[in-house]
């Protein structure tokens, strides 16, 4: 992998998304529903047993996965990126990178407008950076082969058809990490102190274990699809 | 050694063939002109050539290597223009070209003064901090080949590259392809305008309904035109792909 090309294709990756109104309005979703929230009286309750934090951070990790986390979204871009010279590590690369800057800045959003409105909640913000941790790297993992599988374009006369794959998939993979987030809730309750820590640091690298395997399995298959690929976005 | 090797390159879709089975070598050093009829095949070779296209059957070598094995080297010594686009819209032109230096390697510093060198010589300086989709198509062509260029290929395969480009800058990179070519690099090119390719090409061939028809040095052809067999390329292309065709007229005409 060479890191100048990653921070080139990064760099570009930023640019480019800040011009792309898919991405600003994606950008506004997780701010859009915290104000509809606080409209409506939210406050601190909790909905399907999350506390709203935690909850925004969750729809904020489904935004990253279907407007961030397509592995070339756009054909133009795809055919650039297969005439010139680097690795597709370094572009799947590139790509995480930015899915990881665009959530954590929304993250930063959703946390100062909490702050300043005097709902912010430390437990629930740790429990929602231990839950980030630890389904952040897994997510994108999967994000990457989904986008290899189910190529999303953002081609207006194509988003119909591609609905149910774009949605189906991240939304699946988030319901199963929320899932294994619960039990691990429910299980860390129980002990005590040293070993709730342990368990997460265990988990953490677990959960990068997993990233890394998924990424080389992506590098591997982006080559093999890239025609079904182009074929389809 | 060969800059491009076609070996039995087929391509099918469904039930129709769009290249069948030919074999084609282009050495280096060599302004190779291709020409044929509209769905000829020769977008379809050319998409096949850099990777943008599947072959149904065959094998694509560019400086020996198999386009479809090797990721990178043969990329780093080819420039490519095509017939769709080939560049990212939301950037502005200078943004774009940058870029593209970057990803071939050159230094930070010899790829912006490229930049300004090529945006110059393009006569895009004025826009260069508009985005591309703004620029006119004749733009368009003008930064994709500008693009081409910035890393001194050894080979560049272009795709109708004049297409919507005026005089003065046709004439302008027709120069320059030739200084590339006279120091050692190679050409591949596709145009419709075959005076261009007479002035320029040292080898042409010719494909017509997937098939390689014609292939021979610009010498040669000359000397047939100077037998008087045909007044120049463009009655040797017509003779060759639209037999009995030329007299064809619209009836509300005649």
């Amino acid at each position: 992998m060479n890191k100048d090309k990653v921070g080139i294709l990064y760099l570009r990756e930023i640019k480019y998304s800040l011009r792309d109104n898919s991405l600003r309005i994606s950008f506004l979703i997780p701010i859009l529903i915290t104000a509809l929230f606080l409209i409506g009286g939210g406050g601190k309750r909790l909905i399907f047993g999350l506390n709203i934090f935690h909850l925004l951070i969750i729809i904020l990790l489904i935004d990253a996965e279907i407007y961030v986390n397509q592995f070339c979204s756009i054909k133009e871009e795809l055919r650039i990126y297969l005439v010139l010279p680097f690795s597709r590590l370094s572009l799947i690369i590139s790509k995480n990178l930015f899915s990881l800057s665009f959530i954590l800045l929304q993250f930063l959003v959703i946390t100062s407008t909490f702050l300043a409105l005097g709902l912010f909640e430390t437990k629930a913000f740790v429990k929602t950076i231990i839950y980030f941790l630890l389904t952040f790297p897994v997510l994108i993992g999967f994000g990457n082969l989904i986008s290899i599988y189910l190529p999303r374009g953002f081609i207006e006369e194509r988003k119909k058809q591609a609905f149910f794959s774009s949605f189906f998939f991240p939304v699946l993979s988030l319901i199963i990490s929320s899932g294994l987030y619960s039990i691990f809730s429910i299980f860390s309750s129980k002990i005590n102190d040293l070993s709730r820590l342990l368990l997460i640091f265990s988990l953490l690298i677990l959960s990068l274990g997993i990233y890394y395997f998924l990424l080389k399995l992506a590098v591997g298959l982006v080559w093999k699809k890239r025609f079904y690929i182009l074929e389809k976005i | 050694m060969n800059a491009i090797e076609l070996i039995n390159l087929r391509k099918e879709f469904k039930d129709v063939v769009a290249v069948k089975n030919i074999n084609l070598s282009v050495k280096e050093g060599t302004f190779f002109g291709f020409l044929g009829p509209n769905g000829a095949g020769k977008t379809v070779t050319i998409k096949m050539m850099v990777g943008l296209l599947k072959p149904t059957s065959g094998q694509i070598d560019l400086f020996g290597f198999d386009v479809d094995k090797d990721e990178i080297e043969h990329k780093r010594k080819t420039g490519i223009v095509l017939d769709e686009p080939l560049f990212f819209e939301k950037l502005t032109g200078k943004e774009y070209l940058h870029f593209v230096g970057r990803m071939y390697d050159l230094d930070k510093k010899i790829a912006e003064s490229r930049t300004k060198e090529l945006l110059e010589f393009f006569e895009l300086q004025d826009k260069r901090n508009k985005f591309i989709e703004t620029y006119s198509a004749g733009m368009k062509r003008k930064i994709s080949l500008a693009a081409a260029l910035i890393h001194n290929p050894d080979l560049l395969i272009l795709d109708e590259p004049f297409e919507g480009i005026d005089a003065v800058s046709s004439k302008l990179i027709r120069n320059n392809l030739e200084l590339m070519v006279k120091k050692g690099a190679s050409v591949f090119l596709t145009s419709h305008i075959l005076e261009i390719i007479e002035k320029l090409c040292s080898e042409i061939a010719i494909i017509n309904l997937g098939e390689i028809i014609f292939k021979s040095t610009a010498e040669k052809i000359r000397d047939e035109v100077s037998k008087e067999k045909y007044s120049g390329l463009e009655e040797l292309f017509l003779s060759l792909v639209a037999t009995g065709r030329e007299k064809e007229s619209l009836s509300w005409l005649v």
